[in-house]
């Protein structure tokens, strides 16, 4: 099945990344891309409305084009993750710092959220293999610093490059491989070897050494924009495999969960903010692979309504770090030494983001922690307990980066607060995330 | 045309508080400048507004002879399996206490005019009071155990926020911060409290009236009531979770060293939040969930002990405090500590006077407490002589050799600060801490073929190079080399 709207916006930020390549100046590229980025999402969130208007049903509803079913958006859950991806890429590259986000990282960025819109647009097997390479080849090659594109500092001095092939072209393999056999048959084999595949990608516990590292040195717009790529997939996994047998399902949801309480502990004990903020978004994927391999039909829902907290919220929390990182220089967590008057926006916005991740009341990462929560109950006591406990951890690791950066200093580096095209995209982040949460829609 | 008025009033005592909050921060989002009279009056106001239809509502109640009053709003979110229920009650016990967070939150929005007049953060703190009054007004109204949890996250993010009022000071930070860990370690046992109620009963929602006539509920609490568990462990392991929320909301002990840290914030917040309501609620959720618990020996059993526990220890550690406001957080702390053992022995309308007497007198005492020398000396001029010590008995009761003792116990606030930073949260943090670097090790391993120097900890070097390198790479791609505040932007 194709979309012609993701396709569209994919096509849209292909053409910009190209366009953004080529720039010398980096606040006109900057400028380009949010101009590219707000396009694609007020297609997508028109395209989302679409079908809850009469006049327009027929517009969306399918047809069929040399064998091929054609839509203009594609329905169900699928629908609210093109739109929630390029709300995070607007955040993303409308808060890029330019120091460590130059033209050639910004056009990385595009084309890896093209990549995500490609997830959405083609719902075909091989295509899903292809554009799951193609995102980490994308990554990867920034990370050597062959062209530029992620600076000196993501790859040849630490050898990540190096750490993320270990564990991506393993993980590409695998993912590759399973669904290879599971359309030749295999389904069971191929399953186990998808399945894999995804934990690799999500750094789920033990197969995680990479992504601290990885959200460590490369630069954050990268780490989130290469986060919001595998969950198109995850939205298709009922064409890549067959339902997972209820022991394997069973296992990778308390797999998951434990994750997800283990990195929260983590994350809280952390001297550094980007270590603490890698374990925090790893906590996160743990959450919604849990849901998601859960059986229950509420723990579904969580796991969706949570990765949409974590590409928004996630991606405001980090993108807000970043922004206060290029202002301040390296953040560190072991003394207050931040000034909340110099910056109160940039402040409020760093922790609306973070309480909306770790699902505090009132924004849509509660709803999804309660019915995550409440779902994983039939799971085992040890998944759901887990879940309230990560759910819970995450929170005080907010707090304390939040008090650690923003608070305890009388004296300040004289940072600015957020200049306007940063609360121009916080604003729209952070009010989804708020009337989200007042007005929640379930999948 | 009655139910409609009741309605309205039960609902306008959480909304007033709620809008105004909503109202202050879109204003201070879109960096709007208001005078302090108009910020001090919008929230002196929702607070004033939320009394009179607390009061109205009570007056409509008795003279309708109503015992119960649910409001359902409907459906928040949920699927068929799970659903958010937002459920109101009004009853002898929930407006009593909303009557009282109403009236102190107008009180304090009033005090607070000219105690914070010019104080850089005054809008942060209105903000902040609004927002708790609202938490608080949820706690005590909710019908629906799920509503509770929402109403005491919000108050805990207020409080633990005012503690860091005066943010460019180090220690309010930390002691803020302190405070909300505490809370958020409680709170998980209010929400595992929660999901295991509802999935124990199929409801975590009080009864109506009409069950409650009908003897649905064990033990006529004389309020609404939430449906016990059928089999009794199910009840002593909600009991004792609900007891741990209470805890670290109350600063029971071993818990409750946050609670004369929190006094680093503003005197008003101090003595409508740990004087008088946010450590009230505690007690307060385990009265409205008695009927949950009641039916389990142990559960009762435990909260006499914790609270017979934090009544002695806080009376001796109170009594060796230095300076006034800490005192008075112990008094504090001792008095909530013998609600919760009435609350144990089931005497629940003894426990319910006490808590309302206990917030009203000690907020008073908090806000006169900077006038406290001043006082001090008026009332010695007015007698004439200096005024007689205090606890003089207890030097002929307690033995010689015990009084060192305790005297060493109180200096130390019974060692419970010491143990819990040395041997919990210190030792599962270096347990931690050793994982993760070992964790670190072997991505070092993997990435470079090397083991690399320890990096989990303190990283400046490496941080510095890092950032050194984004400069060269801007450098190299032609961004402007400016400043550093308004280059990266």
């Amino acid at each position: 099945m194709i979309a012609l709207v993701p396709l569209l916006v994919a096509a849209l930020f292909l053409v910009s990344s190209v366009v953004v390549a080529r720039m010398a100046d980096p606040r006109g590229a900057r400028r380009t891309a949010v101009y590219c980025a707000t396009a694609a999402t007020a297609a997508t969130a028109l395209s989302a409305a679409l079908p809850t208007v009469n006049r327009f049903a027929s517009f969306v509803e399918g047809r069929q084009v040399a064998g091929l079913t054609v839509v203009a958006a594609p329905d169900g859950a699928v629908r609210l993750v093109g739109l929630v991806t390029c709300a995070a890429g607007l955040l993303v590259v409308a808060m890029s710092p330019l120091a460590s986000h130059p033209p050639a990282t910004t056009a990385r960025i595009l084309q890896l959220l093209a990549v995500s819109s490609g997830f959405v647009a083609v719902r075909h097997e091989a295509v899903s293999v292809v554009l799951w390479a193609l995102s980490v080849w994308l990554v990867w090659a920034g990370l050597r610093g062959r062209d530029g594109g992620l600076g000196d500092h993501g790859g040849r001095g630490d050898g990540l490059d190096r750490l993320f092939a270990v564990y991506q072209v393993p993980g590409v393999l695998l993912f590759g491989v399973g669904t290879a056999l599971t359309a030749t048959g295999w389904r069971a084999t191929g399953t186990v070897l998808v399945v894999l595949g995804i934990m690799i990608r999500f750094a789920v516990i033990p197969l995680h050494s990479w992504y601290p590292r990885f959200v460590e040195q490369a630069p954050l717009g990268v780490v989130v924009a290469f986060g919001t790529a595998p969950v198109g997939v995850l939205a298709q996994l009922d064409l890549l495999t067959a339902p997972p047998p209820a022991s394997l399902a069973h296992q990778v949801a308390l797999v998951c969960g434990l994750t997800a309480l283990v990195a929260s502990v983590f994350g809280v004990a952390q001297r550094d903010a980007r270590r603490a903020l890698a374990f925090l978004m790893m906590s996160q994927t743990g959450l919604v692979a849990c849901g998601l391999g859960s059986g229950s039909p509420a723990a579904v829902s969580g796991a969706v309504l949570t990765w949409q907290v974590s590409a928004l919220g996630v991606s405001g929390f980090a993108m807000a770090m970043a922004a206060l990182e290029a202002r301040r220089g390296a953040l560190s967590l072991v003394t207050p030494g931040g000034n909340f008057a110099r910056t109160p926006r940039l402040a409020v916005a760093f922790l609306l983001c973070g309480l909306a991740t770790a699902g505090f009341p009132l924004s849509l990462g509660f709803t999804g922690g309660h019915l995550l929560i409440h779902g994983s109950v039939a799971e085992s006591p040890l998944v759901w307990l887990a879940l309230i406990g990560a759910v819970g951890v995450n929170g005080m690791t907010v707090m304390r980066c939040f008090f650690a950066l923003f608070a305890g200093s009388r004296t300040h580096s004289g940072e600015r607060d957020l200049v306007p095209l940063e609360t121009y995209a916080l604003t729209i982040a952070i009010g989804a995330l708020l009337i989200g949460g007042v007005f929640p829609v379930v999948p | 045309m009655s139910t409609a008025v009741e309605r309205f009033l039960l609902l306008s005592i959480v909304g007033f508080p709620l809008l105004a909050f909503l109202l202050l921060a879109v204003f201070a989002w879109r960096g709007g400048r208001r005078a302090e009279w108009t910020v001090s009056t919008a929230v002196a106001l929702a607070f004033a507004l939320a009394t009179a239809s607390a009061i109205v509502l009570v007056c409509l109640m008795v003279s309708g002879g109503e015992r119960v009053l649910t409001v359902s709003v409907g459906t928040w979110f949920g699927t068929g399996e799970s659903e958010f229920h937002l459920l109101l009650v009004g009853d002898r016990l929930s407006l009593p206490f909303a009557v009282l967070m109403a009236l102190l939150g107008g009180l304090i929005g009033v005090f607070s005019q000219r105690y914070l007049h010019k104080e850089p953060g005054y809008l942060r703190f209105y903000m902040l009071l609004a927002l708790f009054g609202a938490g608080v007004e949820l706690v005590a109204l909710s019908g629906a155990l799920e509503l509770t949890f929402v109403g005491w996250e919000l108050a805990g993010l207020a409080s633990a926020l005012l503690i860091a009022f005066f943010h460019e000071r180090r220690k309010p930070v930390e002691h803020g911060l302190r405070a909300f860990l505490t809370y958020r370690v409680c709170d998980v046992g209010l929400l595992a409290g929660v999901v295991w109620l509802h999935h124990a009963t199929g409801s975590s929602t009080v009864v109506g009236a009409e069950a409650l006539a009908e003897g649905a509920v064990p033990g006529d609490t004389g309020w609404a009531a939430f449906q016990a568990p059928a089999a009794a462990r199910d009840a002593l392991l909600i009991g004792l979770l609900l007891l741990w929320a209470a805890m670290g909301k109350s600063a029971q002990v071993p818990l409750g060293g946050w609670l004369p840290r929190a006094m680093e914030g503003p005197t008003p917040s101090s003595a409508v939040f740990y004087g008088a309501i946010s450590v009230s609620l505690g007690p307060y959720l385990l009265l409205r969930t008695e009927s949950v618990w009641t039916g389990a020996p142990g559960a009762r059993i435990a909260i006499v002990v914790v609270g017979a526990l934090t009544a002695v220890h806080a009376t001796l550690v109170g009594r060796a405090q230095t300076d006034i406001k800490s005192a008075l957080a112990y008094a504090s702390m001792t008095q909530v500590g013998i609600i919760l053992v009435e609350v144990g022995l089931g005497l629940r309308y003894l426990a319910l006077a006490h808590l309302i007497a206990h917030a009203a007198s000690r907020s008073a005492q908090i806000l006169r407490s900077p006038s406290l020398i001043h006082d001090h000396h008026h009332l010695e001029q007015a007698t004439g002589r200096p005024l007689p010590p205090t606890g003089r008995h207890l030097d002929r009761v307690v033995p010689r050799g015990a009084q060192t003792w305790l005297y060493r116990y109180a200096l130390e606030r019974g060692y419970f600060d010491a143990w819990l930073r040395d041997h919990v949260v210190g030792g599962l943090t270096r347990l931690v801490r050793r994982a993760d670097s070992l964790d670190d090790r072997w991505a070092g391993l993997l990435s470079a073929g090397a083991v690399p120097a320890s990096r989990t900890g303190t990283r400046d070097g490496l941080r510095d190079g890092l950032r050194d390198g984004m400069v060269a790479a801007a450098r190299d791609s032609g961004a402007p080399a400016t400043a550093r505040g308004e280059q990266e932007t």
